[in-house]
């Protein structure tokens, strides 16, 4: 069970990184590819 | 004359213990304001459950109205994701649209979850009696979500027999996010490293791109690990709402009549669960301590994260923002605020310690999927 819980961290964290990178490089797609063109289409925070 | 007594003469000492932690958690609530929205309603229902014949959880054979509520909203699910609609609908997503990077921090701030994990199986090794699983320790280990509706999602599949602990541990500690915190920043980063200073870059989002992020979030997430489309769909759901600009009462109803109900009863059906029998015991002692070092693992791994970061990088991120990659949300990253200005008043890290405060948010929800996903397969 101890590898187990191992390989649970390795599998998990990877998995984590790996969505959150692909979620990444669609948000840095989207930038490129959406950016604000006027003040009225930006949304303020 | 006898049945007039019958409660009185129910009564143990057991029942008493558990009354007088309910009690505990409603004086946390009021005088202390830690998370009062759930510890009162918790403390009430734990003191309620734990009354002579428990008549609100069953009696005479009938269901009472915390096991309905139960059975409705925790066994099913329900309420957990319920309030990610809610939560979803208050969060700003554009800080992390402008600085995505920052999506990581939120990542490497899950090791807790895992690490706790880990701890809890070698405990239930040295200690057999306790009977400790893959899924019970993964259910422990989820506390280091630092979400509350993700660690009561796991644990209801997992560990049921755990849900009260777990939940208790996990609202509680985030709620002593600010004594938790800063002793870890303190030990594990230099002066220099908390001084450093971080450009806020006022990025400014298109609408298309918040409308698409959330749509593109539960899609990516329902695609890695569809188990978890019920948590990262209905929090991006409730964004969604927030930044269509068309739903804007649905968005509100969400953020305050939705909130506020489903907060009530899901702290009130968590006392519910914590009467004696089930809540005594020593794996409870052992869930509150762990629950405890997730929160500490948690922040060593985004701190650590960061300052690994660094050595690659020319542009410097204050390890302090790793620390806020939980998702205890805004409260982290208030902390983190809070330490910066006492090394150095002119120092403002909050928003980029607030963005790694949301990307905290989807990871864990990410991370309590990727759980789900990989237990059963790693017993398989």
């Amino acid at each position: 069970m101890l590898t187990q819980s191992f390989e649970l961290m390795l599998y998990g964290l990877t998995g984590v990184f790996f969505a959150l990178g692909i979620l990444y490089v669609i948000t840095l797609a989207m930038a490129k590819l959406m950016p604000a063109k006027a003040p009225e289409d930006s949304e303020e925070s | 004359m006898e049945a007039l007594f019958s409660g009185l003469m129910d009564i143990t000492w057991q029942s008493l213990i558990m009354i007088a932690i309910g009690g505990l958690l409603i004086y946390l609530g009021i005088a202390k304001e830690y998370e009062p929205n759930l510890l009162v309603p918790m403390g009430f229902g734990a003191i309620m459950v734990n009354l002579p014949f428990a008549a609100v959880w069953s009696f005479e054979g009938a269901e009472g109205v915390l096991q309905i509520l139960y059975n409705f909203g925790i066994a099913t699910e329900l309420f957990p994701v319920l309030i990610f609609v809610a939560v979803g609908a208050m969060c700003d997503f554009s800080l992390l649209l402008g600085n995505p990077k920052m999506l990581f921090l939120g990542a490497a701030a899950q090791f807790g979850i895992f690490a706790t994990a880990i701890a809890v199986v070698v405990i239930g090794q040295m200690f057999p009696e306790l009977g400790i699983d893959l899924k019970s320790a993964a259910s422990i280990g989820i506390i280091g979500a630092a979400d509350g509706p993700t660690s009561i999602f796991v644990a209801a599949k997992f560990a049921p027999q755990f849900l009260g602990p777990i939940s208790v541990a996990a609202y509680s500690y985030m709620s002593l996010v600010p004594i938790i915190q800063p002793p870890v920043v303190m030990a594990l980063t230099t002066r220099e490293e908390r001084l450093i200073r971080m450009k806020h870059t006022d990025a400014s989002i298109s609408k298309t791109a918040l409308i698409i992020f959330p749509i593109m979030v539960t899609i990516i997430a329902g695609l890695l690990a569809p188990i978890c489309v019920p948590l990262v769909g209905l929090l991006m759901f409730g964004n969604l709402l927030r930044v269509c600009g068309v739903l804007e009462r649905l968005s509100l109803a969400a953020q305050n009549e939705l909130a506020n109900l489903v907060t009530l009863l899901l702290g009130i059906t968590i006392g519910g669960t914590m009467h004696w029998e089930k809540f005594l015991d020593p794996m409870t002692i052992l869930i509150l301590i762990l629950g405890f070092f997730a929160f500490i693992f948690d922040t060593a791994g985004g701190i650590i994260f960061v300052k690994f970061l660094n050595l690659f990088s020319k542009e410097k991120i204050n390890p302090m923002c790793g620390a806020a990659g939980i998702s205890a949300f805004p409260m982290s990253a208030r902390v983190m605020q809070q330490i910066a200005k006492k090394e150095d008043p002119t120092n403002f890290i909050l928003m980029p310690a607030i963005t790694a405060n949301v990307a905290g948010q989807i990871a864990s929800a990410i991370a309590g999927g990727m759980v789900l996903v990989i237990v059963p397969w790693l017993l398989s």
